[in-house]
């Protein structure tokens, strides 16, 4: 019975939700939107995109602290709108990647990564490629899918796998080699 | 592999709460300003865009009438007794409750005078683990005159533990904003504005390119940064583990920065 009753509730639940996040920090999502666009109709556009894409996620937004949830809204403009700027310049999606290259990601259970922990996991990200960084933000902090990925880089959803698949395998050669010296 | 998972979930998260403190702590008066102003242009069409359509009443009735009779099947199995007039499944249960309080939309509680122009107050939001409380919107007391220097004073709803004592005459309180450890009050004059902001930690300073930077002695002996652009004049200095700032015309920035005295007890 409880999920029928749910459904009564007026969607405007979630919508008051976003809104009010919105109103919070509406100003780190202009400002960002215009530091990477440095244009008030684009960044607009930006934070227009953002929006709707935090619609998506509202069930996972509502898990948040204040803090991450600032984070995401922030981030999630941000990508907006560097995807806009790619756009805008018409750059080529990247060329479609072998598929033979999708090899593992990171399967090896040696934990690795467990010995690591966060703070040393978080510097190797910050050493991969930019795309790669951003792809590992979307997959991991914004939670998308291999498809809405796909839609915000202009990139296939295979490539996303790919592009995913190198940088894990690019952090444990960082990881590792880290470990070595140690 | 779930453990791996959760561990770049962790990084990832940290990289951009890292990239978003940045931000916020690297933005100049001129991109606040222009984020503002692009703000108050567009936010009516984000809102509409963010509440969209309703759903068909119908849909409403009809999930609410299968709930009602699954109730009154269930409570009538269990206790042999009819359902009560007043029924909870008529109303959300608590859970559903948005997390935060009463959206900036709601009306205030004042009805503000038809010669002011009014923004609602953006109130400090509870983390989604808190208890929504009932408390109504905190709402802004805008004003035409100065605040008297008399008796410390600070405008209604305000948090902070500093606030200006007397300001120019002509300045309006355009509204209050509490977040993050940072608590704002705007007032607006001819299309100027005023901005009094404080920190509730010692905060570095981002000094736009170009500026005319000195330090100035206060009245209660603290030495601010004075920077002067085109734009205006900001003041900022440290008080007691806080940093406290006063962004206006060039006339008024010292006598402004002069009078802020401590309104409320730690």
């Amino acid at each position: 019975m409880l999920p029928l009753v749910f459904l009564t509730m007026e969607p405007g639940d979630d919508r008051a939700f976003l809104e009010q996040a919105y109103l919070d920090y509406h100003r780190l999502m202009y400002a960002q939107a215009l530091r990477v666009l440095r244009d008030d109709a684009a960044a607009e556009d930006a934070v227009s995109d953002a929006l709707l894409s935090l619609m998506k996620k509202i069930s996972l937004l509502r898990t948040f602290d204040r803090n991450k949830l600032r984070a995401y809204c922030v981030i999630t403009v941000k990508h907006a709108a560097i995807s806009a700027l790619r756009r805008r310049q018409k750059e080529h999606p990247a060329a479609e990647d072998r598929l033979s290259d999708t090899a593992d990601e990171g399967r090896v259970e040696d934990g690795l990564m467990e010995r690591a922990g966060v703070e040393r996991i978080k510097e190797a990200i910050r050493r991969l490629p930019e795309q790669e960084m951003r792809i590992m933000v979307m997959r991991y902090f914004r939670e998308m899918t291999d498809g809405e990925i796909a839609q915000e880089t202009g990139l296939q959803p295979v490539s996303v796998r790919v592009h995913l698949s190198r940088a894990r395998k690019r952090l444990r050669e960082i990881l590792s080699g880290e470990e070595a010296q140690l | 592999m779930k453990k791996e998972n959760e561990l770049l979930r962790e990084a990832c998260a940290e990289i951009a709460r890292e990239e978003t403190e940045q931000l916020d702590r690297s933005l100049t008066m001129e991109e606040i300003r222009r984020a503002e102003d692009m703000y108050r242009e567009h936010r009516d069409a984000a809102l509409r865009k963010i509440r969209g359509k309703r759903h068909t009443a119908w849909r409403r009735y009809l999930y609410a009438a299968a709930a009602l009779l699954l109730l009154a099947g269930g409570v009538y199995l269990t206790w042999g007794r009819t359902m009560p007039d007043n029924t909870p499944a008529s109303k959300p249960p608590a859970a559903s409750v948005a997390p935060y309080l009463t959206p900036a939309a709601a009306s205030p509680t004042e009805t503000p005078s038809p010669t002011e122009t009014r923004i609602p107050a953006v109130t400090e939001t509870p983390s989604p683990t808190e208890r929504p409380t009932s408390a109504p919107m905190e709402t802004i007391t805008p004003t035409n005159t100065p605040v008297p220097a008399a008796d410390s004073r600070k405008a209604e709803g305000w948090e902070g533990l500093y606030f200006p004592q007397a300001l120019p005459e002509g300045y309006a309180l355009k509204y209050l904003r509490q977040e993050d450890g940072r608590h704002t009050a705007a007032w607006a004059r001819d299309g100027r504005e005023l901005l009094f902001t404080e920190y509730e930690s010692v905060q570095p300073v981002a000094v736009e390119a170009g500026a005319e930077c000195r330090y100035v002695p206060l009245p209660d002996g603290s030495i601010a940064l004075r920077t002067e652009t085109d734009a205006g004049v900001m003041l900022i200095w440290d008080r007691d583990g806080r940093t406290l700032c006063v962004a206006c015309e060039k006339a008024d920035a010292e006598e402004i920065a002069g009078n802020v005295k401590k309104v409320s007890a730690e």
